[in-house]
């Protein structure tokens, strides 16, 4: 099995994080050594076990369609750092085409 | 009379006997914690006012009355900060509405008694990585709590509170109680609601209760047990009495002990605490089975790849693209040219 890899930069860039090139170089071998660590999963032999998707015998139930009363708007927009026509507002995020 | 050092039930003794008010505990409190926590850090935040005013409407009849309790700050409680020991979120937040937990702490009685300091978003396991400030072990001053419930396992080591909410993810209640000599316990997955605690890893956060005895474990799991409508994740399973059998003793239990336990890497003195463990709870009675639990060398790393998925999913609601708050370098990749 060859050893994992992964591209700190293409990482990087998708989680929008500025590395220096000294911490590429440090994140780059941890990553690595993260990825060895959990290909040793590939060793197990699983072949005819069921999947468990949950660990608690438990199905996810409905809930009964009963209306009650919800936060007011007004108590939500008191964490918005800035809002707009009962609405929060974000820095701009898209750039002009 | 002194405070400190108080578990629940000697407190709810004294209580009961008219022998303190909760506002004499809450203000004795006041005026030694803030203090004594200059070399702790286990708080974030302490509100008097807001502890004085539940003090002052304790109903000493129910089963919590009148008792002070910590929160971890990843639990939301209405007008408190909740801060998940991250920089943003200390800036301006203030929770609209009180998580399932705290509903539940409030119907029993309890005081919340301040925010404590944990690792940022609860990753990590030693209350190093909260963006706010560092705890200290209040028994070893210099070296770390564990975490990520590390301020609320300091606040009752070092006899601030006489108990704490934490949340535990892979171990952060556990293991920081371990760390500072408390009892600490992660209920079974279900047993309690995490309606209004920011999620971490949602097929394993649970909330549970950190205490200086095992019967305060006991009745803090009690009165935060049970169904919550607002979490369907949350079991619908009666809750059983959890100080029955507590003087009962181990006699003619089996325990079972996982050789795999006992791997490489285990630090000596760890080893010798739990042979020390082990030979006492034999000599009261239990009989200890040798057990193999096969894969528990592939627990961790199927564990890093379950909560950092979970993780990521529910912490995207907090990319910096939704708030004003973002550091210098974050803006260079972020704001469009």
């Amino acid at each position: 099995m060859s050893q994992p890899h992964m591209d700190v930069r293409r990482i990087a860039t998708l989680a929008r994080l500025e590395l220096t090139d000294e911490e590429v170089a440090s994140f780059s071998g941890q990553l690595d050594a993260i990825l060895g660590h959990i290909a040793q999963l590939s060793q197990l032999e699983v072949t005819g076990i069921e999947p468990t998707a949950y660990a608690a015998a438990m199905a996810a139930p409905m809930r009964d369609d009963t209306p009650w009363q919800s936060l007011p708007s007004s108590a939500l927009l008191q964490n918005a750092p800035d809002q707009a026509q009962g609405q929060v507002r974000v820095p701009k995020v898209v750039a002009d085409a | 009379m002194s405070f400190s050092q108080s578990s629940i039930v000697s407190l709810r003794e004294s209580l009961l006997k008219r022998e303190c008010s909760p506002l004499e505990i809450v203000d004795q409190m006041l005026a030694e914690v803030p203090q004594r926590d200059a070399a702790v850090g286990a708080f974030l935040s302490i509100d008097a006012d807001l502890i004085r005013q539940q003090a002052q409407q304790a109903d000493l009849s129910l089963p919590l009355g009148g008792i002070p309790i910590a929160i971890k700050d990843n639990i939301n409680a209405l007008g408190e900060p909740c801060t998940c020991g991250s920089k943003f979120l200390s800036e301006n937040y203030r929770a609209p509405y009180d998580a399932g937990v705290i509903r539940k702490l409030r119907a029993a009685g309890a005081i919340l008694f301040g925010r404590t300091n944990m690792d940022e978003f609860a990753m990590g396991s030693a209350t190093e990585n909260s963006a706010l400030q560092a705890t200290h072990n209040p028994a070893a001053p210099g070296h770390i709590p564990g975490g990520s419930s590390g301020g609320s396992a300091a606040a009752v080591a070092a006899g601030f509170v006489p108990a704490a909410l934490g949340s535990d993810t892979g171990g952060s209640i556990r293991q920081p109680a371990s760390h500072c000599g408390i009892v600490g316990l992660k209920p079974t997955y279900g047993r309690v609601s995490r309606y209004g605690v920011v999620a971490f890893a949602s097929s394993l956060d649970q909330v549970g209760p950190m205490t200086r005895t095992v019967e305060d474990a006991a009745l803090l799991l009690q009165a935060i047990a049970g169904h919550d409508v607002l979490d369907s994740t949350s079991a619908a399973v009666a809750v059983d009495d959890y100080t029955q059998g507590l003087k009962q003793g181990v006699k003619g239990m089996r325990l079972g002990v996982p050789k795999e336990y006992f791997a490489e890497g285990l630090h000596p003195a760890v080893r010798e605490a739990i042979s020390t463990a082990l030979a006492k709870l034999e000599a009261e009675g239990a009989t200890l089975v040798d057990i193999s639990l096969p894969h528990t060398e592939y627990a961790v790393a199927t564990y890093y790849i379950i909560a950092p998925a979970e993780a990521s999913s529910n912490l995207s609601r907090f990319v910096p693209t939704s708030f004003r708050s973002t550091s210098n370098r974050a803006k260079k990749v972020l704001v469009p040219k």
